[in-house]
């Protein structure tokens, strides 16, 4: 027989950001936990709202019996010279309750020992449930947990009360001081007074009715669809794909209503980041646009009650936003009295990092690297100007009243700030990019110079923490590396060019000069970073959905350049199921055994007497020619320079390649079925040995074949 | 209702909660949390309850009398209950219906804020508690206070009297606070921001700052060594002053300015574990059930 089960965790306010997460354990750990208690869980449902998690279920009522096989004593002490059971067999067979006849003997491990077989009856799913459930609960781990009055116990908020309900039946156990119990609660202030829960199934109807909608679906598409009617009906539209906020939106409230408020039309004369990023951020307001993407001076939030009939919420709310948009306004005139190339001595005292610098410093190291990088990117001698320029000035916001106070501003805020100050559109435009992507999948600089110095950046960043040894490891990244990281990798896939990247680490490192005391060599750090870079890559690839073995066949070697990654792996992704591969492949298996031995790869075809070698040299050649062609016909043809072999990986070339490749397996099998390689005569040996290991080599520029597994 | 009558409202309201109404501090400090009464009094096994106001200074946010908001010099409402009580929300809320706010005809909000206070070694986990989307209190469970575990934790709920007071009489300049009956909060203040200012950004002699933190720190050091943490504490919170009045005067660069915290934060650290100490030597008295109910 099945039953409902229904727990819920009852908190003080959970702050947002943990509830996702919190959602995700308690669905996975839970199911785990009752399937390992084989209570054989079905429709397992999380749910959580800023004052609850609940989980509910179908179990069975009972765990079913089951048959266990118990050791006993080894055979030589369970039975006596003449054959009957020793006392200490009887005492084994009394202990688990059977009868000394149904022993029986089984080998483990080595040696044989004597077995019971015990019927173990299920127990009750209300008694099993009772130890499962506070596993449950302790088995949480939250970005940040605490502690509370003189309890022993760390969570994420102080737990408060706790439902645990199997059918009409309270789970007894009790964690924290309380209680498991039927009595949970509706909205705070509309409902103070405990709700008693008569059956798991009305659970979710009580705590409805109590003003509270559970299911976290349901308050998400709640609170979209009345932000949205709200919009319209002003004549205007919300950012529909601001998923950030919505969400956040929904996990800050248990039952939502919508409240508009208003503000001084005067304050749209200021950048619109400078009006919505109070809105969003700091108070979790919707900002309502026009159609042509212009602001309306308008916001709308979500209430955590009923309506708000006496509109004390949508006042209050309309004096903070005031309040704080003067302010905006007042750092925005006050700013732009200082022109940012006036600042640069003003950033002498603020500090990038204790070990490497001043931001004046940083400032001046990437005036030397964006330009060397844009260059890279192929860059023309205005962009390249123009990423100089930006370079110098792009610290300087960090400087602002703005930015102190909205520090999400840095780097938009240094964009305004440039066009008023009368710079060139451009360079306004690259300061404005260099923190980008903001975020995994966020929008990326859009021109040359923006990349560039968002590149040069996040590689000065890397370089110098990499280089005084602070490196992320675990849950420990506090200067977000693999973000940046990340960041690297996606801007030079967007951007379709081949970017060689440890010589600009070098160069990143020489730029740091003497002043900095580093812990890590400049070799050390760019073996670091090669690494590191590789892991990055790695889950981007994995994350795009390539397999696991083609992403390591590609990582495994060549250049550490995120561009020819990408293109050798989709190439690779292409090509892997095709016939040409697998004998290719084949062909790689069948050279590669031997090739390792070999000491050279340089062989003497004169030496070589057979003519299953003659045909295998000269298919080898053939090979080459055509390999050689096919990967280094295509070039990005910028000719900058920087990569030492300009070859392109793309899906054509590749299969033209592995055409070639292919095209070995004839002269390879003939080979190997006619002549043995490891004659007596060394010279024969070794020139045989040497010629497989050229023809492994050839593959060697694609990627590594040991790695894929078919 | 006016300023004096919402402080008398809160200590009505505490006190029946159980808390003693002790009195403010007579030593200059930035925050409520300074205070002997919770800083000390958080550490430890002791139960301690106790509500009171507590002036502080702020030199940095000094705006010379003309900003509605910011100022120099004004009053926290502080509350401190160790350990937390179950109820302590419920307690708390029901404070703000004490005062005349009405959870139902506004939205009260419980926004995730972790306190930290790198000078103190102190931090915990807690909100700040909005009002219509406007901050009116710092709600903290501390989790360490000068470097040690708190155990018991302690609750903390920091009221900013102006900031609610001013929402109570609906102006929008602290100035035109009525304090009592006919006088307002620049009657009595205004002068003071000014002045106050104008010695902390313009008047005030570094170099004497920079000499007095030393000697504070020094005598702080000789006093623990004494065995004596109460006047050395004392000392630590004029130590923690004279900073921020530098700070204030832009006297420390921004790579000092750590150095001077941790200066602080040590000072905090051997108070916390010398105050420990001591209650222990004690026989914990208030672990008698000697304090109140």
């Amino acid at each position: 027989m099945n039953k409902k089960l229904l727990f819920e965790i009852g908190v003080e306010e959970l702050p947002a950001r943990f509830i996702p997460g919190a959602m995700r354990h308690m669905a996975e750990r839970g199911e785990q936990l009752l399937s390992a208690a084989r209570l054989r869980p079905q429709s397992v449902e999380v749910s959580a709202t800023p004052r609850r998690l609940v989980l509910s279920a179908t179990v069975s009522a009972m765990q079913p019996d089951q048959q266990k096989e118990v050791k006993g004593p080894p055979v030589k002490a369970a039975y006596d010279a003449q054959g009957a059971f020793t006392r200490a067999a009887l005492g084994f067979a009394r202990g688990q309750g059977v009868s000394a006849e149904s022993l029986y003997r089984a080998p483990y491990e080595g040696g044989e020992y004597v077995f019971a077989k015990v019927e173990e009856r299920g127990r009750s799913a209300l008694e099993v449930l009772a130890e499962v459930l506070p596993e449950l609960l302790l088995s949480f781990s939250f970005p940040k947990a605490m502690r509370w009055a003189s309890y022993d116990i760390k969570w994420a908020r102080p737990i408060r009360w706790i439902v645990a309900l199997l059918g009409d039946q309270v789970i007894n156990f009790e964690v924290a001081g309380i209680q498991a119990d039927r009595q949970t609660y509706g909205l705070r202030f509309l409902h103070p007074d405990p709700i008693s829960v008569p059956d798991a199934s009305q659970h979710e109807r009580l705590l409805s009715e109590a003003h509270v909608i559970l299911n976290h679906e349901e308050r998400y598409r709640t609170i979209k669809q009345l932000v949205q009617e709200a919009a319209a009906q002003r004549g205007g539209h919300v950012d529909e794909n601001d998923e950030a906020l919505f969400r956040e939106v929904t996990d800050i409230n248990e039952y939502p209503s919508v409240v508009v408020g208003g503000f001084d039309p005067e304050y749209l004369k200021l950048p619109v980041e400078v009006i919505i990023t109070p809105m969003r951020l700091h108070q979790k307001y919707f900002p309502v646009y026009q159609t042509d993407g212009s602001l309306l001076p308008l916001f709308i939030t979500i209430r955590n009650g009923l309506a708000d009939e006496q509109g004390n919420v949508r006042v209050g709310n309309e004096k903070v936003l005031a309040a704080r948009l003067a302010d905006a306004a007042f750092f925005y005139e006050e700013d732009r009295k200082i022109k940012l190339v006036d600042r640069l001595p003003r950033l002498e005292t603020l500090v990038f990092q204790e070990k490497l610098g001043t931001m004046r410093c940083k400032a001046e190291r990437l005036q030397r690297l964006a330009p060397a990088i844009c260059r890279v990117l192929g860059g023309s001698a205005q962009e390249c100007a123009t990423a100089e320029r930006a370079a110098l000035l792009s610290k300087s916001d960090l400087v602002t009243n703005m930015v102190f106070e909205f520090t999400e501003l840095q780097g938009v805020m240094g964009g305004h700030y440039a066009i008023s100050d009368g710079e060139d559109p451009a360079v306004a435009k690259a300061i404005s990019e260099q923190y980008r992507p903001n975020s995994s999948g966020g929008a990326l600089p859009e021109t040359v110079a923006g990349r560039a110095l968002a590149l040069a950046d996040k590689i000065d960043s890397l370089t110098g923490y990499f280089g005084i040894g602070s490196i992320p490891s675990g849950s420990q990244d506090p200067f977000a590396l693999r973000r940046a990281a990340l960041g690297v990798i996606a801007i030079i896939k967007e951007a379709g060019v081949r970017v060689a990247l440890t010589p600009l680490i070098k160069q990143a490192y020489d730029l740091y000069g003497g002043d900095v005391q580093f812990k890590n060599d400049r070799s050390t750090t760019c073996s670091l970073l090669d690494e590191f870079f590789r892991g990055r890559m790695r889950s981007a690839l994995t994350e795009d959905g390539y397999r696991y073995d083609l992403v390591d066949a590609v990582l495994a070697g060549g250049e550490l350049d995120p561009f020819d990654f990408h293109t050798r792996i989709a190439a690779l992704d292409r090509v892997s199921g095709t016939e040409d591969f697998l004998t290719a492949l084949a062909v790689f298996n069948r050279a590669g055994n031997l090739a390792s031995k070999a000491t050279t790869d340089s062989f003497d075809r004169g030496a070589l007497p057979e003519e299953a070698d003659q045909q295998l040299v000269a298919a080898y050649e053939n090979a080459r020619q055509k390999v050689t062609e096919a990967l280094h016909r295509g070039g990005n043809g910028n000719g900058n320079g920087n990569s030492n072999g300009d070859g392109d990986a793309s899906t054509s070339n590749v299969t033209t390649a592995i055409q070639a490749l292919a095209g070995l397996r004839e002269a390879v099998d003939y080979f190997f079925d006619t002549v043995l390689v490891m004659v007596p005569d060394e010279k024969i040996r070794r020139s045989r040995l040497a010629l497989l290991r050229s023809i492994v080599a050839l593959f060697d520029n694609l990627w590594d074949w040991s790695k894929i597994v078919i | 209702m006016n300023l004096q009558e919402l402080i008398f409202r809160l200590g009505h309201f505490w006190s029946a909660a159980g808390c003693l109404a002790v009195q403010p501090y007579d030593i200059e400090m930035g925050a409520g949390t300074m205070s002997p009464h919770t800083f000390l009094r958080a550490l430890g096994p002791e139960p301690w309850n106790a509500a009171y106001v507590q002036p502080s200074r702020r030199p940095a946010d000094g705006r010379y009398g003309e900003n509605p908001n910011r100022l120099f010099s004004y009053y926290q409402y502080q509350v401190i209950m160790k350990p937390s009580p179950d109820d302590i929300i419920d307690k708390y809320l029901a404070s703000l219906q004490e005062i005349g706010i009405d959870p139902l005809a506004h939205d009260i909000r419980f926004v995730e804020d972790n306190w930290e206070s790198p000078t103190l070694g102190a931090w915990g986990t807690g909100w700040e508690v909005w009002l219509d989307g406007m901050e009116i209190t710092q709600f903290t469970y501390f989790q360490q206070v000068g470097g040690v575990d708190a155990r018991p934790v302690s609750a903390e709920i920091t009221f900013g009297v102006e900031r609610l007071a001013m929402y109570l009489q609906g102006v929008d300049s602290v100035y035109d606070l009525e304090w009592a009956r006919g006088i307002k909060y620049g009657d009595l203040f205004h002068q003071n921001e000014y002045q106050q200012s104008k010695y902390h950004f313009e008047v005030s002699d570094a170099a004497l700052l920079f000499k007095l933190f030393d000697q504070y720190e020094s005598e702080a050091k000789r006093v623990l060594e004494a065995g004596l943490v109460l006047p050395a504490f004392d000392w630590v919170l004029k130590c923690s002053h004279s900073f921020n009045q530098l700070d204030a005067r832009g006297a420390i660069g921004v790579t000092e300015r750590a150095s001077y915290i941790l200066r602080v934060r040590n000072l905090a650290r051997a108070c916390a574990a010398a105050y420990i100490a001591n209650r222990e030597s004690l026989g914990y008295p208030l672990l008698q059930g000697g304090v109140h109910s």
